[in-house]
């Protein structure tokens, strides 16, 4: 039985029906529905991460390492300062170089507010906000990119300080420790508090919780150096977990009124 | 598809004034929009934004609730955004986009695949004549043009429900012409919701119009229920221009022109025995507008 029988028996009771019409607005709903269904596929995170790459990855980059090259320059020009008073490298590696690499991981973790703080800035929050992936997605991508350009940031000092023979545990006392502390303590503060505050008290709080964690490390292994050690291992555990927690906070909760209200 | 508001509301704490008080931005606000062109009309300060903000999920409501074909939007996330096209009153971007960049960048953001997304670039580029400065960099662009640019990256998505904060302002009258065109054609089955201060482009797109006033919603209505009420209230009469001042202090006037013969044309609100010889008009929604916020 074709089509055109079925359709007309179907109504039977409505004569004047025209077949061919009706089945070409049918066709023609048909065809839009399905425009509009396809229309809303969309790429997933990953892909949007990557596209990130191409609009913002390579000048965080950039950022981060004429940062990196200030912070080396300016070691250099300390070890040559401290070499015209005649203070050997070893005297210099073993007293003055672990506070210099403190403030270096301070200065890393810094570095990343006004990159941060672009969104707000640029007033670009309020739409990101109001798009697909949101403000998690694109926080999640600028995150994921810092996050990475501090590793190669650190690792680049680690390397530096490996070089100047400085001790593994006075390394990561002087630069993994304070570096976490900033890190998590930034990163809280920054969920919590309104942009202006951050941006202008933010940046100093952090860094300050950094640099006391820093005089408590140094005075905890002179006193007590085997078991302070494993007690800041401890403690480095405890803010990856916190920098995760929040990470994780920022990705599910988003930042809804914290970015457009001062 | 429509889009209902209850009773929603939206305190912030007013931190300028001593002992933090609340400050109510919106206020019991129920509405509910179908398809068409909205018109949000209000002064400044009266909650528009913010409602706006809320209906497009970015703000919390302190209270009450959004729903999306009868589903609250808080519980629909990613699925709402996708039909949302956002146009904010200050629309910002980054300093070093070109305005193909711009599109590019947002439409990864709304989660649209490349070549949907390079089609629906190429076609708004065209529409919105951004075609000569898609390389150029937005920040060297005129204001015209970078508005033009904030339409187009809301329309990328093919969204179901477009929210305009001020959408016209910098627009030229051909520019502001060729928008409400644009408007018009794009919110049939859609609802398209716009605030404005320019009150003319509401009213000859917008099918209904809803006016906030301190947070809540004073009327809605189609342009000729709302006008309707100050019908009888509109008048114009031609006066010397030395009694101007006089009449400045006791008419409220919408409108005053300066003739030729060196006479003043006056528009007003007011009664028929204000003004002698003064002709019935009539009323427009500006007329409204300056009857119900009249220090504006």
């Amino acid at each position: 039985m074709n089509h055109k029988n079925q359709w007309n028996s179907f109504f039977a009771i409505e004569q004047q029906i025209h077949y061919s019409r009706h089945m070409q607005e049918t066709i023609k709903l048909a065809h839009s529905a399905n425009a509009m269904h396809t229309a809303r596929c969309h790429i997933p995170l990953r892909t949007m991460v990557a596209k990130q790459v191409k609009f913002f990855a390579l000048k965080i980059w950039l950022f981060q390492g004429l940062v990196l090259a200030a912070l080396c320059a300016l070691l250099f020009q300390l070890y040559s300062i401290n070499a015209a008073y005649g203070i050997d490298a070893f005297t210099w590696a073993k007293h003055s170089l672990p506070k210099s690499l403190c403030l270096c991981s301070v200065t890393v973790v810094i570095c990343a507010i006004p990159l941060l703080s672009r969104p707000t800035r640029y007033k670009m929050a309020e739409l990101e906000q109001s798009t697909y992936f949101s403000v998690r997605g694109n926080l999640l991508a600028q995150l994921l990119f810092i996050g990475t350009g501090d590793i190669g940031m650190l690792s680049v000092l680690v390397l530096l300080a490996i070089r100047l023979q400085i001790a593994g545990d006075t390394i990561f006392l002087s630069l993994i420790i304070p570096f976490l502390t900033a890190a998590a303590s930034g990163l809280m503060l920054w969920i919590r508090t309104s942009p202006s505050f951050f941006h202008k008290a933010g940046a100093i709080l952090c860094g300050l919780s950094a640099l006391f964690v820093y005089k408590i490390t140094d005075n905890s292994m002179l006193f007590l150096p085997d078991t302070a050690f494993y007690v800041w291992i401890l403690y480095a555990l405890i803010c990856i977990a916190v920098l995760y927690r929040e990470c994780k906070k920022l990705y599910c909760r988003g930042i809804f009124d914290m970015l457009l209200t001062e | 598809m429509e889009i209902t508001l209850e009773h929603v509301s939206k305190y912030f704490k007013d931190k300028a004034r001593k002992g933090s008080p609340v400050k109510k931005a919106v206020d019991d606000v129920n509405l509910h929009l179908t398809p068409g062109v909205w018109g949000l009309l209000g002064a400044n300060g009266s909650g528009k934004t913010t409602l706006m903000r809320m209906v497009c999920g970015i703000m919390k409501p302190t209270a009450g609730r959004i729903c999306y074909d009868g589903v609250d939007i808080s519980q629909l996330g990613d699925f709402y955004r996708e039909v949302i096209g956002y146009l904010p009153q200050e629309f910002g971007f980054y300093p070093e986009f070109t305005v193909q960049q711009y599109l590019e960048y947002i439409a990864a953001l709304k989660g649209i695949p490349d070549t949907q997304a390079k089609h629906k670039i190429d076609e708004l580029l065209t529409r919105l004549s951004l075609e000569d400065v898609r390389k150029k960099k937005i920040i060297k662009l005129s204001g015209g043009m970078k508005r033009r640019v904030g339409i187009g990256q809301a329309l990328l998505n093919d969204p179901e429900l477009l929210v305009l904060d001020e959408p016209t302002s910098g627009l030229d009258p051909g520019e502001r012409v060729r928008f409400r065109n644009l408007l018009s054609e794009f919110a049939q089955d859609r609802i398209v919701l716009i605030s404005t201060h320019i009150v003319p482009d509401v009213e000859y797109i917008a099918a209904r119009n809803a006016i906030m006033k301190n947070g809540t919603i004073l009327q809605t209505g189609t342009t000729q229920e709302l006008v309707s009420q100050i019908h009888g209230k509109v008048f114009q009469a031609i006066i010397p221009s030395q009694e101007l001042g006089m009449w400045e202090s006791e008419v409220q006037i919408i409108n005053l022109r300066n003739e030729e013969d060196g006479s003043v044309c006056l528009r007003y609100l007011g009664r028929p025995s204000d003004i002698p010889n003064a002709a019935p008009q009539p009323p427009c929604l500006e007329d409204l507008y300056l009857y119900l916020f009249p220090k504006s």
